[in-house]
């Protein structure tokens, strides 16, 4: 018995041992030589960039900004899947962040036919990657198939979208998860600029004015990647688009938090706005530059 | 005997791990779920904290996000059922407290706030348990609508 029992311990030690080494492994093997190589001597450590990077841009956000504004689906802004020449983990990355901000657009049309293909394209990028296992790609093509409740299919697919992410960042790969983010960013940039050239108005070119901050943040965090090749062609493509936004005015107004309580629901309302000054002539130079990179990213 | 001891150790250690797996998942879908039909999740923020020690300042989590103008978010919380402290979220823009889900003068708790943002740019999130507890909970950051 005490025999029996000293041969369990030694099994579960050895399993819990082998689960560690497999985490620390999941770091090297993991990422490829062209990621490995966006890891090494970063001016900003680990834990900087997991601060900076969370919450760039959500596929959700995006998506519902473009719905707000009443604009009605076009297919043909999206980025086409079934292309296979994303080779390296780094271009896995990018474009699994731009399928995921157009799930997010397909999601919020209910367009549960197109969604298939576009959860089948993130599905294989994110294997590519290692991170598949974190996308639940089975509920998510039931729900897709079935038409079955768009409120599951947008939560499950944020949710892995964060999951990977996450996972990402804490295991030392923050430069795909960076990369995941700036797909998802351009992307939604995209969107919003290429109805913005169809139907334009002046909330949606405030409210794309109003993304210079955040793109100036994404920028931050991509250049911290800047030795690699990828990034530093990333980086001058987004350059680009930032000469673009450095023509738009942002003031800011200092404000004070209000709380209103309503029904048991606390409300904060915070009077500090931004106000974002855009020409038409600014707003059409970020509308093409954008264009122009992105098409070319997802190449 | 052997072989049936390093089967049962298998299936002990991954039913441990899966269920510990299902339980972080279900705890973060139950919660976005709480927050309301009208609230799309966009993002978790756990907390999983050590009770304060001594005189030292009462530990949080701390999570900086990018709001958008124009934009009504809804913050919910919910502490783990064993946890023994209860959790609550601030939110501050640089050193400006915004808003609590607990008012430690009053005694008075929410489950969470909305946040009407009228500037977009980097906000912070402190997540805390009353009297410096031990505690674990989850945060919800959701979206309602572009006002």
């Amino acid at each position: 018995m005490v025999k029996n029992f000293l041969y369990l311990i030694v099994v579960v030690a050895l399993i819990a041992s082998s689960c560690r080494s497999n985490s620390k492994k999941t770091t090297g093997d993991f990422g490829s030589s062209d990621s490995s190589a966006t890891e090494s001597a970063l001016p900003l450590d680990e834990k900087a960039m997991e601060d900076l990077v969370q919450n760039i841009s959500s596929p959700v956000e995006m998506a519902e900004l473009i719905r707000s504004l009443g604009a009605p689906y076009s297919q043909k802004l999206l980025a086409p899947t079934g292309i296979d020449n994303f080779n390296t983990s780094n271009s896995k990355a990018f474009n699994l962040g731009v399928f995921a901000a157009d799930l997010g657009y397909l999601n919020m049309y209910g367009k549960t036919s197109t969604v298939l293909s576009y959860i089948t394209a993130i599905k294989n990028l994110a294997d590519g990657i290692n991170v598949g296992q974190f996308f639940d790609f089975t509920t998510l093509k039931r729900l897709a198939t079935n038409n079955e409740n768009i409120d599951s299919l947008k939560y499950i697919s944020q949710h892995s979208f964060n999951v990977m992410d996450e996972y990402l960042r804490k295991n030392k790969r923050s430069g795909l998860s960076a990369l995941m983010v700036s797909g998802v960013y351009v992307e939604g940039l995209f969107l919003i600029t290429q109805i913005a050239k169809d139907k334009p108005s002046k909330k949606l070119a405030e409210s794309i004015g109003g993304q210079k901050p955040i793109f100036e943040q994404l920028l931050l965090i991509v250049k911290n990647y800047q030795k690699d090749p990828y990034f530093a062609n990333l980086i001058s493509d987004l350059e680009l688009i930032k000469k673009e936004f450095d023509a738009v005015k942002i003031t800011i107004t200092p404000g004070e938090p209000k709380s209103v309580e309503k029904n048991g629901r606390l409300t904060i309302i915070y009077t500090s706005t931004s106000n974002v000054d855009i020409s038409d002539d600014v707003l059409k130079k970020i509308i093409n530059q954008t264009e122009q990179v992105r098409n070319k990213l997802i190449k | 005997m052997k072989n049936i001891t390093l089967l049962l150790a298998i299936i002990f250690l991954s039913i441990g791990l899966t269920v510990k797996a299902q339980t972080e998942a279900q705890k973060v879908e139950l919660c976005s779920k709480s927050a309301g039909a009208e609230a799309t999740y966009v993002k978790d923020l756990v907390a999983d904290l050590q009770a304060v020690q001594g005189n030292e300042k009462i530990p949080n989590a701390k999570y900086s996000l990018i709001l958008q103008k124009d934009t009504k978010y809804r913050i919910t919380i919910c502490t783990d059922d064993d946890s023994p402290g209860k959790g609550y979220v601030q939110l501050f823009d640089n050193q400006t407290m915004l808003g609590s889900s607990y008012n430690a003068t009053t005694g008075k708790e929410f489950r969470g706030f909305d946040f009407d943002c009228q500037k977009t740019g980097v906000y912070h999130f402190f997540i805390q348990f009353q009297e410096g507890k031990a505690g674990k909970a989850v945060v919800i950051l959701s979206f309602v609508k572009k006002l």
